[in-house]
C-alpha cells in the first residue's frame, strides 16, 4: 500500500450532530430530545481498520448507521470518498450502497429466517445485477469460502436456524463482502458470540481487509478488541469523540481521562498493570448544571470547575497523530509508555 | 467451613430430540467467606447449575442425580417446607438482566422494603426503613434515591438495587449469574469492587458465574472451568489462571483478547459437542490439541495436580 | 493492528450442517403441526372440519346415484311434499320432494367455497394494506388506517342486505366479494403491527443497505414473516363469512341458484315447515354452528402455537 493511498481519507464526519426526538406527531414541543452525537469530527483513512470504542449509548452505533446512510444527520456533513452522502437519491444512492456495507451485531436477527444461505448472500448481487445469473452461484461460493464456510456447496441450501451463531455471522460477513465494497462498517460483530468464536471472526475480517484493501470501521465496546484488530482508534463518550490516534499509542499512552478510566477499569488480575495507574474517576459524580462544558466533567477527578464546566474542549493534537479533547491532556500525558 | 456442597450434580432437559445433559456430574464446595467462579462459554451448563441450586429450573428440566447440600440439608430431596426456609433466605441469586428483576411501577426503596418484610414479617416499619438505608449504603448507593423508580436509575444502579434486594434477607450464599455482563466496563469495575467488599465485610460465600475469565479471576478465590456440562478444571485462581492444566482452559485463556497479555489470541477450532447424543470419552477430544487415541473412548478421570488443583482428563 | 495474517484454512468451519436442509417454513410448519395435533382443541376442530370436508366432497355423489337426489333440481317422482327421514331419503324431503341429505352435503360445499374464498380475498387485501401501512408509515399509514376504521364500523350484514335489496338477488360470487371488501380491516391492523415490529429488525436494515427497493423488502422480507399471522387470521375470517352468507340466504337475499344451509333454512321458514319438520330445520342449523365452531377451534389452537413463536421472534 503506497503512502499516498494510505493518506487518502475514505470517510469524513464534519461537525455531525444527530438528535432523536421521542414522541410523535403534533406533540413535538413536549417530546424528549436525545442528542446522540454532538458535533462529531472524524476522519478514517482509506484502507485502514479504524476502531470506534465506546460504551452503550455513546453514539458509536449511530455513527455507523449514518455512514451507511440508514439515517441522515441532523446537522453537519458526512462524506465517503469525498462525496457527501446525506442528499443522495436514486441511482447515485444505489451505487453508494454497492460500495458501502454493514455487518450487524446480532447474527440471530440479521438474517431473514425464510431465506437460504444462497439466497441471502446472492441478494446483493441480484439487486445490483452483477454478474450474470449463471455466475452468481459461483461468486457466492467463492465468498463463502473466503469467510471459511467450507465446503461452500454444503452450506448453500442451509437455513439460518440450522447454523450456529458463528456460522451465521460468517454468512452475514459474506453477504457484506460479496459486492467487493470499499467501505465496511462492522457494528459490534462479536458481542453476541463466545470468546473463542470471536477470535475467528476477527481473523476473518482482518484477512479479508488485507486482501481487498477495503476501509473497515470496527465499532466495539472493547478496547482490547480494538487494540487487537485496528490500526487507529477513536474513543467516543456520550456523543463526543474524546480521543483518536494509533491503536498502540492510545493504549500505551492514553491522554484523555475517560480513556484512562477505561483502561483502569479493565480486570487485570495477575498482570503488572494491576495497580490503578491513572485514577481519573471521581468517587461520586458531580451534579452538572451547564451542559455546554466537557461531557466527562461530572466524573472527572482532575477537572477544573471553572474551565471544564463552562467550555467544551476541542480535539487537539497531543502527539504525532494522537488527538485528545481535554484541556489538561498535555499536563497529564503519561511520561513513560508501558 | 463448607457452606454449600454440590456433589455429582446432573441436570437434564427434555427436548424433542431427546434428553439433553446440561450438567453432568459436577461437584464443588463453596466455603464461608470465599468465592468460587464458574467460567464457561454458552452451553457449558454454568447458568444451569445456578438455577438448579435456586430451584428455578424450567418445567422441562430436572435434577437427574446428585446432591446439593446446604447446612446438612440436601436441597434436592428435602421437603418443600425446608426449601422455603433456605432458598431466598439463606441462598440468594443475582441475575444478569437485573433490570427485569425490578418492578417498573414501584419505587426502588419500597421494593427492597418488601423483600425485607417478606423474610421478616414481624419487623416494625421503622426498623425496615433503617434496614433499607443500611442496604443502600452497603451497596454504595445514596439512600436519598430510595423513592425513585427503576427507570430513573442507571444500569449500574439498578444492578446495585438488585444486589441490595438479595442482601435483604442476610443470605450466607449469593449466586451471581453474569451480574456485570450487560454493564459497561467502568460500571462493571465498580460493581465488582462492591461485590468484593461485601464479601469481605459480611463473609458471604459467592458463586460467581461468568463467561469472562478475567472478571472471574479478578473476583474469585477459586475457579471452576465448565465445558459441555462438565467441570474440567478446578483450582485456586492462581493455579487456574497462571498455570492452566486442562487443554480447554488453556485454549480458553489463549482465545481471550486482552490488553495485558503478550500472546496472540488463538481461536478454538471445531464446535461444541452434541449435548443430546450419548457421549463416550472426553467431550473436548475432537477439539483438543493433545488428544490421544484413548480420549474418544475412555471416560476422563479427575487427576489431582495439588491439594487444591485438579483436572478432568484422560491423559495423566 | 496486532493480528497476524493467518491462513484462511485455519479459520475454517470444518463441520457442515448435520441435518438435511429444510426451508424454514417447512421446519416451522412440521413443528407447529405436531403441537397442533396434540392440542385437544385443535384436534377436535380439525376432525370436525375433516368431516365437513368429506361432506363437501361427497356432495357430488348423490346426483350420480340417481338424478332425483340432485339438491336443486332433483325431485322425487313419487314424493312431492315434505317428509321425514326414510331409507330412501336419509333426512327426508323438502316441500317439493327434493332430498334433504344431498342438500346438506351441497351446503357444505357452498360453505367451504364462500368461507374460504372470501376469507382468502380479505386476507389478501388486508395483508397488503397492513404491510403498506406499517412499512411506509406517515401519511399512507394514517390514510389507510382511517379507511380501515371506516370500513370496520360499517355493519357488514346491513350494508350487504341493502345492496341486495337494491339489486335484487345477488350472485354467490358477488356476495363473496362484498364480504371480502368489508372484512379486511381486522387483519390489516394485526399485519400492520407485525410489520412495524419487523421493519426495525437488522435483516431489514441489511436488505436496505444491500440496495433493495421498498417493493423487494416488502415482498421478499416482510411478507414471508407476516404470512403465518395472516393465515391464522384467515381461519377467523372464514367463520364470519359463512355466517354472513347464511344470514343473507336465510333472509332471502342469497343466490337462489345455490343450495346453501342458509337457503335451506329460508325454505323451511318460508314454506311454513319450521315447527313441523325438525329433520329439515335442525341439520342445517347444527351444521352452521359446528362448522364455525370447528374453524374457531382451529384458529384458537393455531393462536396458541403461533403466539409463543411470535413472542420468541420478537424477544
Amino acid at each position: 500500500m503506497t503512502a499516498l493511498e494510505f493518506n487518502r481519507i475514505a470517510i469524513t464526519l464534519d461537525k455531525v450532530t444527530k438528535v432523536y426526538r421521542s414522541g410523535i406527531g403534533l406533540h413535538r414541543s413536549g417530546a424528549a430530545k436525545v442528542i446522540a452525537l454532538n458535533e462529531v469530527d472524524l476522519a478514517v483513512r482509506s484502507g485502514e481498520i479504524f476502531g470506534l470504542v465506546g460504551e452503550s449509548g455513546s453514539g458509536k452505533t449511530t455513527i455507523g448507521r449514518l455512514i451507511v446512510r440508514l439515517e441522515t444527520p441532523s446537522a453537519g456533513t458526512i462524506a465517503v470518498n469525498d462525496v457527501p452522502i446525506a442528499q443522495m437519491r436514486g441511482g447515485v444512492l444505489k451505487d453508494f450502497r454497492r460500495r458501502t456495507q454493514m455487518i450487524f451485531q446480532d447474527p440471530y436477527q440479521s438474517l431473514n429466517p425464510y431465506l437460504s444461505v444462497l439466497d441471502t448472500v446472492a441478494e446483493p448481487l441480484t439487486i445490483h445485477k452483477r454478474p450474470a445469473p449463471v455466475t452468481t452461484r459461483v461468486k457466492v461460493i467463492q465468498t463463502l469460502e473466503m469467510v471459511g464456510l467450507s465446503p461452500a456447496t454444503e452450506f448453500l441450501s442451509s437455513y439460518p436456524h440450522q447454523l450456529s451463531g458463528g456460522q451465521r455471522q460468517r454468512v452475514a460477513i459474506a453477504r457484506a463482502m460479496v459486492l467487493d465494497p470499499e467501505v465496511v462498517v462492522a457494528d459490534e460483530p462479536t458481542s453476541m458470540l463466545d470468546a473463542s468464536i470471536s477470535v475467528q471472526i476477527y481473523q476473518i475480517l482482518a484477512n479479508i481487509q488485507r486482501r481487498k484493501h477495503m476501509t473497515l470501521l470496527f465499532i466495539t465496546h472493547s478496547l482490547a478488541a480494538a487494540h487487537y484488530l485496528c490500526d487507529r482508534i477513536a474513543v467516543i463518550y456520550r456523543g463526543h469523540i474524546v480521543e483518536t490516534g494509533p491503536a498502540k499509542s492510545i493504549i500505551s499512552a492514553p491522554c484523555h481521562p475517560y480513556t484512562q478510566a477505561l483502561i483502569d477499569a479493565l480486570p487485570k488480575y495477575g498482570h503488572a498493570w494491576a495497580e490503578k495507574r491513572f485514577n481519573t474517576l471521581r468517587a461520586h459524580e458531580r451534579t452538572v448544571t451547564n451542559t455546554n462544558g466537557c461531557p466527562f466533567f461530572a466524573r472527572c477527578s482532575r477537572a477544573d470547575e471553572n474551565l471544564c464546566e463552562a467550555r467544551r474542549p476541542e480535539l487537539c493534537e497531543i502527539e504525532d497523530q494522537h488527538d485528545a479533547a481535554c484541556f489538561f491532556a498535555e499536563e497529564f500525558k503519561p511520561g513513560k509508555s508501558l | 467451613m463448607a457452606l454449600l456442597t454440590v456433589d455429582n450434580l446432573s441436570v437434564t432437559y427434555g427436548t424433542p430430540r431427546g434428553l439433553l445433559r446440561a450438567v453432568d456430574q459436577v461437584s464443588f464446595v463453596l466455603n464461608k467467606g470465599q468465592s468460587l467462579g464458574l467460567v464457561g462459554e454458552s452451553g457449558s451448563g454454568k447458568s444451569t447449575i445456578g438455577t438448579a441450586i435456586m430451584g428455578l429450573l424450567p418445567k422441562n428440566a430436572k435434577i437427574s442425580s446428585g446432591r446439593i447440600e446446604y447446612n446438612r440439608l440436601d436441597l434436592v430431596t428435602t421437603t418443600a417446607e425446608n426449601l422455603r426456609k433456605v432458598r431466598w433466605k439463606k441462598i440468594a441469586m443475582i441475575f444478569q438482566a437485573a433490570m427485569n428483576a425490578l418492578n417498573p411501577i414501584q419505587r426502588v426503596g419500597d421494593q427492597i422494603a418488601e423483600a425485607i418484610r417478606f423474610h421478616e414479617p414481624e419487623k416494625p416499619n421503622t426498623a425496615v426503613h433503617d434496614r433499607v438505608t443500611e442496604l443502600f449504603a452497603l451497596v454504595g448507593m445514596n439512600p436519598r434515591r430510595r423513592n425513585d423508580y427503576p427507570h430513573q436509575y442507571s444500569g449500574g444502579m439498578r444492578q446495585r438495587a438488585v444486589i441490595a434486594m438479595a442482601l435483604a434477607c442476610r443470605p450466607e450464599v449469593i449466586i451471581a449469574d453474569e451480574p456485570t455482563t450487560a454493564l459497561d466496563v467502568i460500571v462493571q469495575d465498580q460493581i465488582l469492587a462492591t461485590i468484593k467488599t461485601l464479601q469481605q465485610e459480611l463473609g458471604i460465600g459467592i458463586l460467581f458465574i461468568s463467561h469472562d475469565i478475567s472478571v472471574v479471576a479478578d473476583v474469585c478465590h477459586h475457579i471452576g472451568v465448565m465445558y459441555a456440562g462438565q467441570m474440567v478444571e478446578l483450582g485456586t485462581r492462581e493455579e487456574v489462571f497462571n498455570a492452566p492444566a486442562h487443554p480447554y482452559t488453556q485454549s480458553l485463556m489463549a482465545a481471550h483478547i486482552t490488553l495485558f497479555g503478550d500472546h496472540q489470541p488463538e481461536p478454538i477450532p471445531g464446535q461444541g459437542p452434541d449435548m443430546v447424543a450419548a457421549a463416550s470419552g472426553c467431550r473436548f477430544c475432537e477439539r483438543c490439541a493433545c488428544a490421544g487415541d484413548a480420549c474418544s473412548i475412555e471416560a476422563p478421570q479427575w487427576r489431582a495436580l495439588s491439594s487444591t488443583h485438579k483436572i478432568l482428563c484422560c491423559r495423566g | 493492528m496486532n493480528t497476524t495474517l493467518t491462513n484462511v484454512s485455519e479459520t475454517c468451519e470444518p463441520a457442515p450442517v448435520p441435518t438435511k436442509a429444510r426451508p424454514y417454513w417447512v421446519e416451522a410448519f412440521s413443528e407447529g403441526w405436531s403441537l397442533f395435533i396434540k392440542n385437544p382443541v385443535g384436534f377436535i376442530g380439525l376432525s370436525l372440519l375433516a368431516m365437513f370436508g368429506l361432506m363437501a366432497l361427497g356432495s357430488f355423489i348423490p346426483p350420480l346415484v340417481d338424478p332425483m337426489y340432485h339438491p336443486m333440481t332433483g325431485v322425487d317422482p313419487v314424493i312431492a311434499h315434505a317428509t321425514g327421514p326414510s331409507w330412501r331419503h336419509w333426512l327426508g324431503t323438502d316441500f317439493i320432494g327434493r332430498d334433504l341429505f344431498s342438500q346438506l352435503l351441497a351446503g357444505a360445499r357452498i360453505a367451504f367455497l364462500v368461507g374460504i374464498s372470501s376469507a382468502f380475498m380479505s386476507i389478501f387485501l388486508g395483508t397488503f394494506i397492513g404491510m403498506l401501512a406499517g412499512y411506509f408509515g406517515g401519511f399512507m399509514d394514517t390514510a389507510l388506517m382511517r379507511a380501515a376504521d371506516m370500513v370496520m364500523v360499517m355493519p357488514t350484514l346491513l350494508v350487504v342486505l341493502i345492496l341486495a335489496a337494491l339489486f335484487g338477488h345477488l350472485n354467490i360470487w358477488t356476495i363473496v366479494l362484498m364480504i371480502a371488501l368489508f372484512r379486511w380491516p381486522g387483519v390489516s391492523r394485526v399485519i400492520r403491527a407485525q410489520t412495524m415490529t419487523l421493519k426495525h429488525r437488522p435483516f431489514i436494515d441489511a436488505a436496505r443497505i444491500a440496495g433493495a427497493s421498498h417493493a423487494r423488502i416488502v415482498l421478499r422480507h416482510i411478507l414471508p414473516n407476516v404470512l403465518p399471522l395472516a393465515l391464522l387470521y384467515m381461519t377467523f375470517r372464514v367463520t364470519s363469512a359463512i355466517i354472513i352468507e347464511a344470514a343473507l340466504a336465510f333472509l332471502g337475499f342469497g343466490d337462489p341458484g345455490t343450495v346453501s344451509w342458509g337457503m335451506m333454512l329460508q325454505w323451511v321458514w318460508k314454506t311454513g315447515h319450521m315447527f313441523q319438520s325438525p329433520n329439515w330445520l335442525l341439520p342445517p342449523g347444527i351444521c352452521i354452528s359446528l362448522i364455525t365452531l370447528s374453524f374457531y377451534m382451529i384458529g384458537r389452537a393455531m393462536d396458541e402455537i403461533l403466539d409463543p413463536r411470535l413472542r420468541r421472534e420478537n424477544g
